[in-house]
Order: C-alpha cells, then sequence, then structure tokens
C-alpha cells in the first residue's frame, strides 16, 4: 500500500511538472517565418506607400502653391455680385467726335472708361488715352459720356500722359442717376488672379461683362513702356478704357489694347492708374 | 525480490521523471531563444503596422486634399462658364417693359407718365414672342386716357407690346410683341418644380432702367407678401424669398436657379442704402403654370 501511495506521488509529481513547464509542440521555424515574411510584406508595402507618399507631397506642394489662385463657388457670386451691383455703375461709354474744322463734326469714336472720383456732383472718369489721340492732332474734339443707364454728359478731357496710355475725363451729372466710384487697387495682380471686365460697345446699349484671369504679361507691345497685363476674353471688338475689377469689386486695371485674333486684352495694371492720377492730382 | 521490483521502478520513475525534467529545461532554453527572437520580430511588425497605418493615412489626406482641389478647379471652371452664359445668353430672354400713360386735360394738352419693370420670354411661334411681366408694370391704377406698352429687348431695341392676359391675384401678365428676324431673342424655360430653401437663384432685370443687371442669391424662406393689396396687385399666397439683388424696376423679372430654368417671377423687392442686404419675393414656377393655364397659354 505504501508502494503504491510512493507510486501515485511520483506519478503525480511528474503529471504536474510536465504542465507547468508547458513543453511547446509548435514548429519555432514556422512560427518565425510567418512572421518574418509578414514584416518583409508589411516593408515592401511601406516602401510602396512611402514612394506614393512623397509623389503626393510633391503634388500637395503644387496644390498649395496653386490653390491661392483659386476660389469657392461663394466668393465667386458674391464677386459676380459685387461687379453687377457697384463696378458697373462706375462703367461709361466716351464718345469723341473729332472734326477738322469746328462746325463740321464726324461720327464719334466710342471707348469705354471708369469713374474715379466725384466731388458733388462732377465725376472724373479714367479713359485710355486711345480716345485722346486726336487732340495732339491738333483736330477739333467734342466728348460725350454715356453713364451705366446710357444716360449721356458733356465732358471735358482733364489730362492725360501718352507714356502711361491713360487720360482723365470730367463730366457733370444732372440725371439723378446713382453711379458709383471705383477704388484703385493699391497693388497689382498676378497671374491666374480673376478679374471681370466691364465695358461698353459702340453698337449695343448696356454694360457688358467678362470674367477671366490673368494669364500673362507683355513687355514689348509697342504702345507703353511698362508691363502690361493680359487676360484672353471672348470679344471680337475693341474695347479700349474697359475697367478690369478684382476679387474685391476694386479696379486692377484699364484695358489699352486688343488683339482680336487671339482674344487678348492687355490692360494698364493698378500702379500704372495709382500713378497717373498722383501725376494728375497732385 | 518483491523490493527491488519496487524499488526498480520506483528508481526508474525517478529517472524518468528527471529526463523529462532535463529536456524541459533544454526546451524551455530554447523557448525562451525563440520568444526573444518572436518578440524582437512582433516588436518590428508593430513599428512597421503602425508606420504603415500612417502612411496609408497621410496618402488618404493628401488624396482627398487633392480630390477637393479638382472639385475647387472644376467648380471654378463651372462657375465662370455659368457667367458667362448668364451675361451672354440669358441676358437675351430679358426685356425691359414700359407703360406710358397719357393723358389729354381740358385744355388737350397732352401729360405723359408711366412705370417701368422686367419681363422674360417664354414663348414663341412663326410671328411673336410671347412673354411674361408683373400685372402692376401694365396696368396703371390711375385713370389714364390712353396707355402704351413697350417692350424693349436686352440690346434696347423697342418694340410694341400687347397685352394678352393680366391677373392681379397672380400679379401676373402676358405680353406679345413682334419678332424682328434680324434681332433674334432667346426663350426662357420653365423649371418643373419649386426652388427649395438654400437654391442658389439668380434674379436678372433692369433696376432703374439699367439694362440686363443681375444678381446671385440664395432662396432664404417662403412666405405670404404683407404688403398694401391693390386692384392691380393681389398676392395672397406664399411667395420665394430670396437674397438676390433687387430694385425697383427688377418688378416682372425672371428668377432663375442655376440650371437657368425659371423658378419665379420677382414681384417685390428692397434692400439697404449700400445694397447689401437684398430681400426678394417672387411668384413661385408653380404659380406661374397656374396664371398660363388660366391665360390658355401651352408651352
Amino acid at each position: 500500500m505504501r508502494k503504491v501511495k510512493v507510486l501515485l506521488i511520483v506519478g503525480l509529481l511528474f503529471f504536474v511538472t510536465s504542465c507547468t513547464v508547458q513543453i511547446p509542440t509548435d514548429n519555432y521555424d514556422e512560427h518565425l517565418s510567418e512572421l518574418s515574411a509578414s514584416i518583409l510584406d508589411l516593408q515592401a508595402q511601406n516602401t510602396a506607400l512611402s514612394a506614393e507618399l512623397e509623389a503626393a507631397n510633391v503634388r500637395m506642394a503644387e496644390i498649395m502653391s496653386d490653390i491661392e489662385n483659386h476660389y469657392d463657388k461663394d466668393t465667386l457670386y458674391n464677386w459676380f455680385n459685387k461687379c453687377n451691383i457697384y463696378a458697373v455703375r462706375s462703367n461709361v461709354k466716351i464718345a469723341l467726335t473729332t472734326s477738322n474744322s469746328p462746325f463740321n463734326l464726324g461720327d464719334p469714336v466710342y471707348s469705354s472708361g471708369v469713374i474715379i472720383a466725384s466731388s458733388g456732383s462732377t465725376y472724373y472718369a479714367i479713359g485710355s488715352y486711345f480716345a485722346t489721340k486726336a487732340v495732339e492732332k491738333g483736330m477739333f474734339t467734342s466728348y460725350k459720356i454715356y453713364d451705366a443707364f446710357e444716360t449721356s454728359y458733356s465732358a471735358s478731357l482733364v489730362s492725360y500722359d501718352q507714356n502711361l496710355g491713360l487720360a482723365l475725363f470730367r463730366f457733370t451729372v444732372n440725371s439723378g442717376n446713382e453711379l458709383n466710384v471705383m477704388k484703385v487697387r493699391s497693388s497689382d495682380l498676378e497671374e491666374y488672379d480673376p478679374v471681370c471686365t466691364i465695358f461698353s460697345l459702340s453698337n449695343s446699349t448696356y454694360n457688358h461683362m467678362i470674367y477671366s484671369t490673368i494669364t500673362d504679361k507683355a513687355s514689348d507691345t509697342g504702345y507703353v513702356d511698362y508691363d502690361l497685363y493680359i487676360t484672353k476674353i471672348d470679344v471680337i471688338s475693341s474695347i479700349y478704357g474697359a475697367m478690369n475689377v478684382d476679387v474685391d469689386g476694386k479696379l486692377a486695371g484699364i484695358v489699352l489694347l486688343t488683339k482680336n485674333s487671339s482674344y487678348e486684352a492687355y490692360f494698364a495694371p493698378a500702379s500704372i492708374i495709382n500713378q497717373f492720377l498722383n501725376n494728375v492730382f497732385n | 525480490m518483491k523490493k527491488i521490483k519496487t524499488l526498480f521502478l520506483v528508481l526508474a520513475f525517478i529517472l524518468v521523471s528527471l529526463f523529462t525534467l532535463s529536456s524541459c529545461v533544454f526546451l524551455s532554453e530554447e523557448y525562451k531563444a525563440f520568444k526573444e527572437e518572436y518578440l524582437r520580430l512582433l516588436d518590428e511588425y508593430n513599428i512597421l503596422n503602425k508606420q504603415n497605418t500612417t502612411l496609408k493615412s497621410e496618402v488618404q489626406i493628401i488624396n482627398q486634399i487633392d480630390t477637393n482641389y479638382q472639385e475647387l478647379v472644376q467648380n471654378e471652371t463651372e462657375t465662370f462658364a455659368l457667367f458667362s452664359t448668364l451675361e451672354n445668353d440669358v441676358i437675351k430672354s430679358t426685356l425691359l417693359i414700359t407703360e406710358k400713360e397719357i393723358d389729354y386735360n381740358w385744355r388737350m394738352m397732352i401729360s405723359e407718365s408711366g412705370s417701368i419693370g422686367s419681363g422674360f420670354i417664354i414663348k414663341e411661334d412663326d410671328n411673336y414672342y410671347y412673354a411674361l411681366t408683373n400685372n402692376h408694370v401694365v396696368s396703371s391704377e390711375a385713370n389714364a386716357s390712353f396707355t402704351k406698352i413697350y417692350v424693349t429687348d436686352y440690346n434696347q431695341k423697342e418694340y410694341n407690346g400687347t397685352v394678352l392676359y393680366k391677373n392681379a391675384d397672380y400679379d401676373m401678365a402676358l405680353v406679345r410683341f413682334s419678332k424682328n428676324a434680324s434681332n433674334p431673342l432667346n426663350v426662357i424655360t420653365l423649371a418643373s418644380s419649386d426652388a427649395a430653401i438654400n437654391d442658389t437663384v439668380i434674379a436678372i432685370g433692369n433696376p432703374y432702367g439699367q439694362l440686363n443687371s443681375i444678381g446671385i442669391g440664395k432662396v432664404t424662406n417662403y412666405q405670404v407678401p404683407n404688403y398694401q393689396r391693390s386692384a392691380v396687385s393681389n398676392v395672397t399666397y406664399s411667395n420665394v424669398v430670396h437674397s438676390a439683388y433687387m430694385m425697383p424696376g427688377n418688378s416682372g423679372g425672371m428668377l432663375i436657379n442655376d440650371s437657368l430654368e425659371v423658378v419665379g417671377i420677382n414681384t417685390f423687392g428692397s434692400t439697404n442704402s449700400t445694397y447689401e442686404k437684398t430681400t426678394g419675393l417672387a411668384s413661385p414656377v408653380s404659380k406661374i403654370n397656374e396664371f398660363l393655364l388660366l391665360a390658355g397659354v401651352t408651352l
């Protein structure tokens, strides 16, 4: 009986030891190779992802440098409203009639302009120097300005600058029409900035608006010594003196040249307008 | 002998136990090494996995930014196209409606007065265009001796207009004018349903006679207009309330959605002195359809 007890105790000891030690029965190599394979797979994935991220970061840099050139719908709608509600009422059509004789004036030549100052019922509008060329030739001239409501007023030429390509006109409003005075930007726009070009055409009686972006600058126009800014606009007629309005609703330029073949308008930037106004008013 | 057997058995057990234990110790060492390697690899795996998740997330974020950017550019292109269509095509449906009242006094002297408003072309046939405007634009409450309706198109070409039907309960009137082959105009389509609150809407008209003015806003509400009703304007149903720019002269002008379909006819409007807060009211397109049914017009 005692021997049986001893045997049982030894057997129990053996059993307990075996259970406690828990000898692993799996294959170690298999485990390790599985894990190594997963690691290799992850390394490959990460290498591919790193390359993807690198490309994405390049794209991100492109986006970040370009995103400021783009505007969301609400901003553009707001800009559209500013052009339609305020800027349009600054638009004027300038009719220049010239002749060699003061008694026999010919047909008027039309260009556009923009109201930039007022004093009581007297308004000042900037236009293209194109509208004053006849003055230099010593011809008899007569100016008439039509406002955004097609009401006409007699106008006079205050000043012009051939080098800057701009001219300033004065007219007195007696119609009661509520006209708007445009504020000029303090700095020039840059490539891709949006501009709304507002102008009048000789053969139509409403204010035309074209929404576009600046595509480039032109240095050798043969017209003025400074760089003109270029916008692509779908218009076939001349739009000299047309205003360009930025997204804040401020005057960003005045069109001095058009190339109908390439649908391009060339405008004098805000800095030139400010220089011209400083020269005139100071 | 029996004792020896027992002893032998015990010894055998002890030996087996010792052998097993030593094996266990040996295996345990091997297991320990395996475990260490396993844990090292597992750490490496976890780090890589974390990197993987981060990389995927970063790529996903940039891809999302790229998608948003593409959407922004696409929306911008579409918005510029919308502006161009509004300024070049849609305005060809808009009209300036002028009512002139001519009175003769006791000395047979003529005095002229009148009102201006807007309108838009909804139908054409071989000889005529048919336009909608407000009844209060074409119907004077004064006892004028003679009234005349003039229709002016987007480019200030003037036509004589004839009022075919008008109804004060809708404040709408149907006006007909002759076609001019050399001056084609556009017919605008009516939307199939009323605009919803927050929908983008565009009001086109002639505020203070300024041709082809366009304002963009949103539908803010629907409400019955609170105003002094009269014999020419007695609207008692809910109107579209919107924030698109409206001034006197916009009455009778079109209110369109961003698909360029008519969702209303502007009837009332006000704005503050800086034009920053506009409230416009327009009869919804469902009411335009009711009016056209009463007028016997099929589009």
